[in-house]
């Protein structure tokens, strides 16, 4: 067993498994590392930073998936049965750039029709799964290993996850901007007060005027859940979206805050993201720098920086003081930092951050 | 298990292929090109945007590899021995398409940057992608050779050697390079990045 507690963060980044994980995962690396994460949660913050150098070393990003790898080598080790060497090299060349013209003309025209017939089947059987109103809807499916970036008859942005699919209009009329989707998307959609947009999934449906947010549905785990990146939105069950009578019971959220359904509970639960990230980009580079300053003022700039709730004692924090310069670092492990400098603690209850002191001397 | 054995262990079955299809084996060569395709890509993606052209250099090379297959030398890595010789291809390639057509290898400090791409998010939390947002804006201010050596040292793991044999230039040059790179990255790495950085950067002063 490797004594990963003790490793450096340029030890990881030597590390073959660590990377393997990272850049090629399989399903006993991903075993492995999240089984250890578990175990340290202490660590967490270093095998970020050390994805984080990775990624930014193997940017820019292209998956190159397992099939890509098979046909490119199948297609050297074609070349190299088929070419007489020599040869290729000077005369014939023009030659097989016309057979592969040929060849690749007869590929379009075959994936033409391939993909004619199959977008119109696929169309139809994905709009019975879903039961979306059959009003000339456009189903764009992401068979792919690849994201998929489409953009919207109004302009919003989705980007579409592996094994999921988008279902909309090719013309958004009515009082409303209405789209069906199954599995994972990310959503930026452009601002239109008059025409609410609408995400409706087997059991929830998202509503909003403009903004951006994550839609999950493919974790497999029976749950859906909704991040909001920027704006607000509005959430409720499916099951509400026929009750014309009654306003649907949903909850409202606003940036780093998420909801989750469970199939189970039937119910929605709402809390803060993992990850929260300032709401308000910091005029470039911007840091928090404080000298001896009262402990409540800093709580207070992380709460509006960030749009979190943050709970404190006012008059018991009075006399805390804190001397510190505040950047980057992930939200809760700045405030882990504060509160351990004065003695205190905190806890996420909801979507508050409650700060527990007994003041300072 | 020890520390070392686990990339001992690749190292050695690489070796172990390279001998094999030298010796007329061609599934071995075909397991090599499997085994460094992505890896190629990756390094072929810094010098050039377009995909094909660095698709084609690898083909071209592990052709190359099987018809000289009595004639190359066994190498000390394999992984470097493949970057070098991609290095030298794309090279050759891309100068060529400058005369021809639009200038797509335009200079030095050009190539070689690392920019994030729209499909990071979708694989990565937003935390790290940010992060690496961030460090590969502060890579991107060095000069090209010394991004490259970073990325050479840190991301496909060789070592002073190596990255010297692949970008043709001596061992002192490397060392010297990346002591630059380094002390460039600590001046301009602002406080809350560096603090972590700095134990990365630190202990490879060699």
């Amino acid at each position: 067993m490797f004594n990963y507690e003790l490793y450096t963060l340029d030890e990881f980044l030597e590390d073959s498994w660590f990377r393997e994980w990272v850049l090629h995962p399989t399903p006993p690396t991903e075993a492995f590392w999240n089984d250890w994460m578990q175990l340290h949660p202490d660590k967490k913050p270093l095998i970020d930073q050390a994805r984080a150098v990775l990624r930014a070393l193997e940017m820019p990003h292209q998956s190159v998936s397992r099939t890509e790898i098979t046909d490119a080598v199948d297609a050297t080790f074609r070349r190299l049965h088929q070419e007489p060497r020599y040869v290729v090299r000077t005369l014939p060349q023009q030659q097989w750039g016309w057979a592969a013209a040929a060849v690749l003309l007869l590929i379009g025209l075959g994936s033409y029709v391939f993909f004619y017939v199959n977008t119109s089947t696929k169309n139809a059987t994905s709009v019975a799964a879903t039961s979306v109103p059959s009003t000339d809807l456009l189903t764009q499916r992401n068979d792919t290993k690849q994201p998929k970036r489409l953009t919207l008859p109004d302009g919003s942005e989705v980007v579409l996850s592996p094994r999921s699919s988008l279902s909309y209009p090719g013309k958004f009329n009515g009082n409303e901007r209405r789209t069906y989707l199954k599995g994972d998307a990310f959503f930026e959609i452009t601002r239109n007060p008059a025409k609410p947009f609408l995400v409706v999934t087997d059991k929830l449906v998202t509503r909003v005027l403009g903004t951006s947010f994550w839609v999950r549905t493919n974790s497999g785990n029976a749950e859906s859940r909704v991040v909001v990146r920027t704006g607000k939105v509005s959430v409720f069950k499916t099951d509400d979206l026929a009750q014309t009578t009654k306003k649907p019971e949903g909850v409202v959220l606003l940036p780093n805050q998420q909801v989750v359904f469970f199939d189970e509970t039937n119910r929605l639960t709402k809390s803060i993201v993992e990850q929260p990230v300032p709401i308000q980009k910091p005029v470039h580079n911007q840091e928090f720098s404080y000298s001896e300053a009262p402990a409540s003022q800093i709580f207070g700039d992380l709460a509006k920086a960030y749009g979190i709730l943050i709970v404190y004692d006012e008059d018991v924090l009075k006399h805390c003081q804190i001397t510190a310069t505040l950047g980057e670092e992930p939200l809760f492990d700045t405030l882990t930092l504060l509160c351990n400098s004065i003695h205190a603690s905190y806890e996420v209850i909801d979507t508050q951050i409650v700060i527990y002191s007994k003041g300072c001397k | 298990m020890s520390l070392t054995q686990l990339p001992e262990a690749i190292v050695s079955e690489e070796a172990q292929l390279w001998k094999s299809f030298t010796a007329d084996d061609e599934t071995a060569l075909r397991k090599l090109m499997e085994g460094f395709y992505a890896t190629l890509m990756n390094y072929g993606s810094k010098y050039t945007k377009d995909k094909e052209i660095a698709k084609d250099c690898i083909q071209e090379l592990f052709i190359d590899l099987w018809y000289q297959r009595h004639q190359v030398i066994q190498p000390n890595s394999v992984k470097a021995y493949l970057l070098t010789s991609l290095r030298r291809r794309l090279f050759r390639q891309l100068r060529k398409t400058v005369f021809l057509a639009e200038p797509i290898f335009s200079g030095d400090d050009e190539s070689f940057r690392f920019e994030s791409s729209p499909d990071l998010i979708l694989i990565e939390h937003e935390s790290i992608v940010r992060q690496a947002q961030q460090i590969a804006h502060y890579l991107n201010e060095l000069p090209r050779r010394q991004r490259e050596i970073i990325y050479l040292k840190y991301y496909q793991g060789l070592n002073r050697n190596e990255i010297a044999e692949v970008m043709s230039i001596t061992q002192q040059s490397v060392s010297n390079l990346l002591q630059k790179a380094l002390v460039t990255l600590r001046q301009v790495i602002p406080f809350n990045l560096s603090s972590f950085l700095l134990v990365f950067l630190m202990p490879h002063s060699n």
